[in-house]
């Protein structure tokens, strides 16, 4: 196996609950970054400290470099760890932040202060070196973590949640300094968030999560364009994808929520059909499918027209000037079942034909 | 007007303890005769500190052993052996309790807090018991062992370290820390405002300590600054004069320490409540 990282059939059970984590397989090359997503109790930090070491994993393995390291201690398996809290040893100066796991590590003096001054001047840190870390601001924290994360050089960097205690604007800007340092530094990192344009936005690979089990692994792009359920769907895209729930009339006609009839393609031949279309695949030139307006967003370069369907919500993204319409019609769409939240067919344009109405 | 009755209420709490003790001082420094005559002093007498003198140099018993140093000395012997044991004792316990997956656990924390229950005069038999089959009558170890356990210390280490954020190990851990390093490298300097705390109290406990050693020692050369307070006055005795002027110094000697104690670590704990972040 060249694979860097390599989980197989991972299940977690704390005490006699129902497993957080559910037969979790993934396979990371050299130098991927992976990210982790899903809402708030799905497993995401449990997978990440089963990584660590933190967790005993009730069955399954875990692979480090070639190597098992599923029944190492965390110190022996050659990763590092930025916490959501930092986890900074607060009666220690940055630099001895830094130096700590070094020294327990039994580097010498020099090669101590070579690494710790490398890493503080490629996190721009060097300046707060003696300080404590209640001396620095957030986004200051941010970085001693990753400092400390760097200067060991390890096989894997994981990350959870590094960023949700910073605000919305530094958020953005660490995001950007992490992916740099992350493709400078060339180190395999899996990263947890629920937070999905941070996952879009750092991703070589997304792993979707749900409930404890895997949704979909993909690249950001095959996640947006080709989710593999409605869950994906639902989850990955902001605005979020509108769903409308349909009924199949045959011959590729479907009935609307506003009982309007609708030719569209490939429609599958299934009993709970769901219809997903997201925001900004919406043709508000289309004048196929009928729709009232609610409310208007204004978000600057765009905006967001919330509409309803017969009682159903759609959302429209537009960077059109246009606030009034009556019609619309689907660029792009995908076909789910509603009972199982299953993908049904494939993405479909929308042709131009007329719909009946 | 609202600050001046607030200063008003403090002057007037500082006055009511303050005065006893100014009271003291003040007739320690006139002759006995006047004490017995007159009673307490409002004004410095003629005498200076000669009572103090008198009070650290002078032997009470028969040996000559138990001068004021002897026993002050005796008395410090006892609160550092307290705070300082007390603290060392109570931080492991409380470790073992909070990091480690000890069977029983919890069991052996309320067997530890229902301690609390059996003070000493309760036990004090077979404390003694103990303590004399182990043939350490009149011994410091004697003194400060079998008190050594504090249910009240581990208790506020086990709820400290309680507090303190499990990601700090678990990033420890990550660092190839170790459980001796964990205690020595982080949980000892994040506790330092909480063993400040401690060592006040358990200063002064030990420096207060009255019936232990009072059953525990015969010989002179042990006797306590407390017990001291006590003996002196015992010897009207012998001399039909109480040398109240020399007890009047004695006290005022036997509380000059945990004084210095508590300001001193008090700084400390000021300094540590302000600036510890975890
Ligand atoms: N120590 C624990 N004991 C018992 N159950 C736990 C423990 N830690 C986590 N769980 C449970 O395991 C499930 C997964 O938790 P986990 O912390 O991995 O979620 P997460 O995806 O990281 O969520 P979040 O986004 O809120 O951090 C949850 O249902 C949680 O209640
Ligand atoms: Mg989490």
């Amino acid at each position: 196996m060249s694979k860097q990282l390599n989980i197989s059939q991972l299940v977690k059970c704390y005490g006699n609950n129902d497993p957080a984590v559910q037969g979790f397989n993934l396979a990371v090359e050299e130098g991927e970054f992976i990210v982790l997503v899903g809402p708030s109790g799905c497993g995401k930090s449990t997978i990440l400290r089963s990584i660590a070491g933190l967790e005993t994993i009730t069955s399954g393995s875990i692979s480090l470099a070639g190597k098992d390291v599923t029944h190492l201690a965390p110190a022996k398996r050659d990763i590092a760890m930025v916490f959501q809290n930092y986890a900074l040893y607060p009666h220690m100066s940055v630099y001895e932040n830094l130096a700590y796991g070094l020294k327990n590590r039994g580097y010498n003096k020099a090669d101590i202060e070579q690494r710790v001054q490398q890493a503080a001047a490629m996190l721009q840190i060097t300046d707060y070196l003696p300080r404590k870390p209640k001396a620095l601001s957030g986004g200051q924290r941010q970085r001693v973590a990753m400092g400390r994360a760097m200067v060991r050089e390890p096989a894997l960097f994981l990350f959870d949640e590094p960023l949700s205690n910073l605000d919305a604007k530094l958020r953005a800007h660490m995001r950007l300094e992490i992916k740099k340092l992350q493709k400078r530094l060339g180190v395999t990192s899996i990263y947890v968030t629920h937070d999905q344009v941070e996952a879009m936005t750092l991703a070589d690979r997304i792993v979707v999560l749900n409930g404890g089990k895997v949704e979909q692994i993909g690249t950001p792009e095959e996640i947006y364009h080709n989710p593999a359920s409605h869950f994906v769907a639902s989850f990955m895209g902001t605005p979020a994808m509108n769903f409308l729930p349909v009924t199949a009339l045959g011959n590729n006609v479907v009935r609307l929520p506003n009982a309007q009839e609708l030719h569209l393609n490939n429609v599958p031949n299934n009993e709970h059909l769901l219809i997903g279309v997201r925001p900004e695949h919406i043709d508000l030139h289309g004048h196929q499918v009928k729709v009232e307006i609610n409310l208007t967003e204004e978000l600057g370069a765009s905006r967001l027209i919330h509409c309803q369907v017969g009682e159903h919500p759609l959302t429209v993204a537009t960077n059109e000037p246009i606030t009034k319409f009556n019609a619309i019609a689907f660029n792009q769409y995908y076909w789910f079942d509603s009972k199982t939240g299953a993908r049904l067919g494939d993405s479909q344009f929308i042709e131009e034909e007329a719909a009946r109405a | 007007m609202k600050k001046l009755l607030d200063h008003g209420i403090l002057i007037a709490g500082v006055l009511f303890l303050l005065t006893p003790l100014y009271l003291l001082f003040v007739s320690s420094t006139h002759e006995v005769d006047t004490l017995i005559r007159d009673g307490l002093q409002w004004l410095p007498g003629s005498q200076g500190l000669a009572a103090y003198e008198k009070a650290l140099n002078q032997s009470l018993g028969f040996s000559g052993e138990a001068t004021g140093w002897r026993m002050l000395f005796n008395s410090l012997v006892m609160g550092l052996g307290f705070a300082i044991g007390k603290i060392i004792v109570s931080m492991a316990a409380a470790y073992a309790i909070v990091y480690f997956r000890l069977p029983l656990a919890s069991f052996f924390f309320w067997a530890i807090f229902t301690t609390l229950l059996l003070p000493l005069e309760v036990r004090i038999i077979p404390s003694y018991a103990v303590v004399s089959d182990l043939g350490l009558l009149n011994s410091y170890t004697g003194l400060i062992l079998p008190l050594i356990a504090s249910a009240t210390a581990t208790f506020y280490f086990r709820q400290f370290y309680k507090t303190v954020p499990d990601e700090l190990l678990e990033a420890a851990l990550l660092d190839n820390t170790g459980p001796v390093r964990f205690f020595i490298d982080i949980l000892v300097p994040l506790s330092r405002t909480m063993m400040a705390a401690i060592f006040i109290i358990m200063f002064v406990v030990g420096w207060n300590q009255y019936l232990w050693p009072l059953i525990m020692t015969t010989e002179e050369s042990y006797t306590t600054i407390v017990m001291g307070l006590k003996n002196i006055l015992s010897t009207v005795r012998d001399s039909h004069i109480p040398p109240y002027d020399v007890a009047f110094a004695m006290i005022i000697l036997a509380m000059l320490p945990p004084v210095l104690v508590v300001i001193i670590f008090q700084k400390w704990f000021v300094k540590g409540l302000v600036e510890s972040e975890k």
